[in-house]
């Protein structure tokens, strides 16, 4: 019997440490190959949509493999550049995390040899970061309920008594500050600089109305398909996955914030060649407009509008609507710790 | 004859693996968290900044007040559920025993997410419970995302905790005791509140103090089912760790939370040596 055992015990460990050894070279296909790019993103279907317009083309013209991880936070960036270990080469980023991200020192420069941006506009052109498209939030209701009597605008969402409801908003301070100006009647133009005062005395009229301060992205849209809300703040994307999927949700397009979405790389990357010519492929133009066709995003390239999808051209935000606020980033820089927290001792009172 | 330090040695050999992994992997880091609580959050340097500001900075008050009343609550809310069926399984056979606690410890197994989302259905504005009350006409009650669901998450996960202590208090007591009482004459309600409850409140302390110190790090199950104003410990390291990036201030609020546990289960541990002596003269 031990003569039977012993050679298949035997082969046994000898696959297993063939295995072993031969495994980092499986896990890591691309290391024999040549050069790899770790992007780390948002996932989900943002991130299906990034594999089509993005990183497949990139690996067919380049041969460079993209390999993806989701989860962004500064705090796990702040470590890798710390340690000098980093392990994400690119980093997606929005709006506030940007100069947040440089001022940390967590991004290398771009380099404008590689990188192309003549002839985008202006918030696509960071020193640290590329802004890649424009993404647009605005007020989500649902449509099997309230027979259409639902707030189209902020004003409206905050005229409890002509539409009631249960309202929704984040429960970070950015996005809604602005939110709350404009609630209170200021017009987008006039937003920033903000009137902290008085966006917080709007806040707090509308705070017992408000059923829930959401920390997860997802629940602005399935807290509505769960009836255990009515009106929330919600992005254009989430919107329409649910639409195509059927859901009785609507959007407002009227005073929408706009947002950029933009990537970095990640200081000390070793791919930093690489990295760059990513960067600038992500601008081509006909690359912004397939994913302004995957997702809605306005593009940040000039003249690239009209070369959009028309049945996607619903969704795209119109960057020339002043009735829309385009987020100023550099107006929050240095101020989101300090109102973020005020925010919170606010939310607990 | 061995000495007697040569045979505690030896002994305590035994647990030099356990006890190098818990000083490598448990206090090192412990210490490295005191360590940048001291530190500049812009540079180089020790300071006292991030507890200053802690404590003057209204949000970490209302924070641990809030962290308290959870646990204090949480405690009462498992201790309610969790006596009856002690008690009820102390007067078990063993066999029949066994099985009923498997049935005690299903929640303990099933992931905290899961859990969570389960009693959103069945808790939710649209959710079974308030469907059954529509039905007779009442108005949706508002079950999930406030403290009430924030102590039915946490109870759920606790109870088996304090079953446990209670239990084995329960079932130290020798059964000669209840039927001398009872030839004496005690009614059953008398011979519960004169001679049970009192012989199994060390059990009553044991079970509340590990129900305590485990509430007080709890951070899912009130962000998950609590509401604007049930912000707890671990929330508050969580904002000024990923939202502040303020890491000195992140580990000072950690090191004040180990300083509460220590010192809610220094007071536990003494009323608990108080109870069992009381339990002694007693019996």
């Amino acid at each position: 019997m031990a003569v039977l055992m012993s050679p298949s015990r035997r082969s046994f460990i000898l696959g297993l440490s063939a295995g072993a050894i031969g495994s980092p070279a499986y896990i890591r296909p691309g290391w024999a190959k040549g050069q790899r790019l770790v992007i780390c993103g948002y996932g989900g279907s943002e991130g299906i949509a990034k594999r089509r317009a993005f990183y497949d083309p990139f690996t067919k013209t380049t041969g460079i493999e993209i390999i993806t991880a989701s989860g962004v936070d500064l705090a796990k960036m702040k470590i890798q550049v710390e340690q000098k270990d980093v392990e994400w080469d690119i980093v997606d980023l929005i709006d506030a995390w940007v100069p947040a991200a440089a001022r940390m020192g967590l991004l290398e420069k771009i380099d404008d040899t590689i990188v192309n941006r003549a002839d985008c506009i202006p918030q696509a052109k960071h020193e640290f970061a590329v802004g890649g498209s424009v993404y647009a939030s605005g007020i989500a209701f649902p449509t099997d309920r309230f027979k259409g009597k639902v707030p189209k605008t902020w004003q409206e969402f905050w005229n409890v008594k002509a539409i009631p409801g249960r309202r929704s908003l984040r429960n970070r301070i950015t996005d809604t500050l602005e939110i709350a100006l404009m609630g209170d009647g200021v017009s987008a133009s006039r937003v920033y600089p903000c009137d902290v005062e008085r966006a917080f005395r709007a806040l707090e009229r509308i705070k017992p109305y408000v059923s829930h301060w959401i920390a997860q992205t997802e629940q602005t849209v399935t807290l509505i398909q769960q009836d255990e809300t009515d009106f929330t703040h919600t992005y254009t994307s989430r919107v329409k996955d649910l639409q195509e999927a059927n859901v009785p949700i609507g959007f407002s397009f009227r005073q929408n914030i706009l947002g950029i979405r933009s990537s970095g790389a990640l200081r000390g990357t070793k791919n930093r060649d690489a990295a760059m010519r990513f960067l600038d492929f992500m601008m081509h133009r006909d690359r912004q407009i397939e994913w302004a066709n995957l997702t809605g995003d306005a593009p940040t390239r000039k003249y690239a509008l009209a070369m959009i999808d028309p049945r996607v051209r619903k969704w795209i935000p119109d960057l020339g609507n002043t009735d829309n606020l385009f987020t100023n980033a550099a107006w929050w820089d240095g101020r989101v710790d300090e109102l973020n927290t005020r925010f919170k001792e606010w939310l607990l009172i | 004859m061995r000495s007697p330090t040569k045979i505690h040695l030896r002994e305590a050999s035994y647990a030099f693996p356990a006890a190098l992994f818990m000083v490598s992997l448990f206090a090192f880091p412990l210490f490295g968290i005191l360590y940048q609580s001291f530190q500049r959050n812009d540079g180089d340097g020790l300071t006292l900044g991030a507890y200053a500001r802690i404590f003057t900075t209204p949000l970490f008050l209302r924070v641990a007040y809030t962290t308290l009343e959870i646990s204090l609550g949480s405690v009462l809310c498992s201790l309610l559920f969790a006596y009856p069926v002690a008690y009820f399984l102390a007067k078990q056979s063993p066999r029949r025993r066994a099985l009923y606690l498997i049935l005690v410890l299903v929640p303990f197994w099933t992931s905290s997410l899961v859990k969570s989302f389960s009693l959103m259905v069945l808790l939710g504005h649209s959710g079974i419970i308030n469907q059954a009350l529509a039905a007779f006409g009442i108005s949706p009650v508002k079950m999930l995302f406030n403290r009430f669901g924030v102590m039915i998450g946490m109870s759920q996960y606790l109870i088996p905790f304090m079953v446990f202590p209670i239990l084995t208090s329960l079932q130290r007591q020798p059964p000669e005791l209840g039927r001398a009482a009872a030839i004496m004459g005690a009614g059953k309600l008398r011979i519960f509140t004169r001679i049970t409850l009192p012989l199994s409140l060390p059990g009553v302390v044991a079970g509340s103090l590990l129900v305590f110190i485990l509430s007080l790090g709890f951070y899912i199950i009130p962000a998950l089912l609590g509401g604007r104003r049930d912000i707890v410990f671990g929330n508050l390291v969580n904002f000024y760790l990923r939202e502040i990036i303020n890491w000195p201030m992140a580990s000072a609020v950690a090191v004040l939370l180990v300083l509460t546990a220590i010192a809610v289960a220094m007071l536990l541990s003494k009323i608990q040596d108080g109870s069992s002596m009381l339990s002694k003269e007693s019996s």
